[in-house]
């Protein structure tokens, strides 16, 4: 019931008082019961205290009248296991932090808290979401709802199998590289990294300070946009947060594209080698769709990605090598085999080399926005195949994704489904727009939502 | 244990036969290895198979930022570290 039912007709049904939080509650514990032994999306579940919470908030509703709940009052959510929870460890899907115990809710987790969210628990990632997948490490990777014998994408790899499979419609996930992105495209269900400094990052594990992104993913563009709607504003506790003004996310979702100037940049992947003919024909559906729908497809050249690649990744090497220096030296066996080999690449990156990718990124993010003088969003891939197997899978450099540039640019960038490939797995675009102009990235894919008909699409069965 | 900085002269010529039978760069092997050490990190050998495929991707990439900012004239620049309070 509680993946069946959006958000907003989940808050409907609660206010009306015709479904009760320990309903959805139950619901999604008895799902993840049936089906997580086989996804593994959860490294630490709630089960009791989320059935408490929903108690609660039943009785608050029962005392106060529907009047002034808040958005999710009393709705399931999940988080991945970076994120603070307070009394509860951030293992990071590590051996390294399995003591550790979180005195205070992260930031974000506070919010979905205020905004009368039950948490569910934690979910899986790439150790540190850096590594991965991995089969080292002391919790196991999650697998994807769709093929349990493909990979889900990541660092956010339980997020986008929890949605999938069916266990909430909202999760938090982060995106130093496309780790949003990624998971939400390999799903079927929808990423967003917002723009660079809209959600807090405070109480989160860091990977990469300048690179580092939190965001929702979510089944639906609807359902991605309430959890922005909670999450999006200043925090003074993270150096990076951005005191700019939130939109109104939800009002305009059902705008259309007409009149849209969409910039579609074929040659940033058209000619790649891991560019597969069945999604460049999705990707061509799409951009008729659109402008069947009378948005202005216009040709742009965005930066390039081979550049963007190599800046996010000396960026990433330098920074995380300086957040796990010391851990480095002292328990390096306690690292799963991928992430020990990428974070101690930074242990070679000079000084010269950090400084010459900052320099490149100011140069980089300055020629993506001379982008954005030629239309309003840019519509691109986000992968260029549908998920490996894990047998094939190799580590995420490997993967054929078109992601790290706008986490390197920090503009605002969202995945949604578009369709099945001939094998059963999903494919999606990516959509991508001005500095904090989530409205309109989220107006725009929401269209493409609706055009493509993903919200009509089964979700996987996953029978017991 | 052979490690990349105990022993480490074993470890070096070690280390070396296996990066020259896979038709790797010793030179690279050389930079990564000085360089963990100079870190103070420990790494055992068997484990640095991994570690030394990413250098080299890295370095590619280290090379290829240093001749851009070059050619499009960047290396003026002194304001970067500004992406605070959503700085961008």
């Amino acid at each position: 019931m509680s993946s069946e039912l959006s958000i907003s007709a989940m808050a409907r049904a609660i206010r009306s008082g015709a479904v009760k939080s320990e309903q959805l509650v139950r619901a999604a514990l008895e799902r993840i019961d049936t089906c997580d032994a086989r996804i593994h999306a959860f490294t630490q579940l709630n089960g009791q205290s989320a059935l408490n919470e929903a108690r609660a908030a039943d009785l608050r509703r029962q005392a106060q009248g529907s009047d002034n709940l808040p958005a999710l009052h009393g709705i399931p959510v999940a988080v991945k296991d970076i994120y603070d929870l307070a009394g509860q460890p951030t293992t990071c899907h590590s051996k390294l932090r399995l003591e550790h115990m979180a005195e205070q809710d992260a930031g974000s987790v506070q919010r979905l808290k205020d905004a009368g969210a039950i948490v569910l628990g934690k979910l899986a990632t790439h150790e540190f979401a850096l590594g991965g997948p991995s089969f080292d490490l002391p919790f196991p990777a999650a697998r994807n709802p769709w093929s349990l014998s493909h990979i889900p994408g990541g660092s956010s790899s339980g997020s986008g199998a929890a949605i999938a499979a069916g266990y909430t419609r909202l999760a938090l996930g982060s995106c130093t590289g496309g780790s949003i992105r990624i998971p939400a495209a390999w799903c079927g269900v929808v990423g967003l990294k917002p723009t660079y400094g809209r959600i807090s990052r405070h109480g989160v594990f860091p990977l990469a300070w300048t690179l580092d992104h939190c965001g929702p993913l979510a089944r639906s563009v609807e359902d991605a946009s309430i959890g922005l709607q909670v999450l999006a504003g200043h925090d003074p506790r993270d150096p990076g947060s951005a005191d700019v003004p939130v939109d109104d996310y939800c009002s305009t979702l059902d705008v259309g594209v007409r009149g849209l100037r969409v910039g579609v940049p074929r040659s940033h992947f058209q000619h790649l080698a891991q560019t597969s003919a069945q999604f460049l024909q999705a990707f061509e559906q799409v951009t008729q769709w659109l402008s069947q729908a009378q948005a202005d497809m216009v040709d742009v050249y965005l930066p390039d990605d081979t550049q963007c690649v190599a800046v996010g990744r000396v960026i990433l090497a330098a920074e995380s090598f300086a957040v796990h220096a010391k851990d480095l030296r002292c328990r390096p066996l306690d690292y799963g085999e991928i992430t020990l080999s990428r974070l101690v690449q930074g242990a070679a990156v000079s000084s010269v080399d950090y400084l010459n990718a900052l320099r490149l990124r100011r140069d980089l993010a300055a020629r993506m926005d001379i982008v954005f003088e030629r239309c309003d969003v840019v519509l691109t891939a986000v992968t260029l195949d549908t998920a490996p197997a894990f047998t094939s899978a190799g580590t995420v450099h490997g993967w054929p994704v078109q992601t790290y540039a706008f986490n390197v640019t920090g503009h605002p960038a969202i995945s949604v489904p578009i369709g099945l490939s001939a094998q059963g797995l999903p494919m999606a675009v990516q959509v991508v727009g001005r500095y904090f102009d989530e409205a309109l990235v989220l107006r725009v894919a929401r269209s493409i939502e609706k055009l493509s008909g993903w919200e009509a699409q089964p979700f996987p069965e996953l029978a017991a | 244990m052979p490690t990349s900085s105990g022993c480490e002269h074993l470890v070096r010529s070690e280390a070396q036969a296996r990066i020259q039978s896979a038709g790797g760069d010793q030179q690279l092997l050389r930079d990564l290895m000085n360089a963990l050490s100079e870190q103070r990190i420990v790494v055992p050998l068997e484990r640095m198979d991994l570690p030394l495929h990413e250098f080299t991707v890295l370095q590619r990439q280290r090379a290829l930022i240093n001749s851009a900012v070059e050619s499009r004239g960047l290396s003026d620049i002194h304001t970067v570290i500004s992406r605070s309070r959503g700085t961008l």
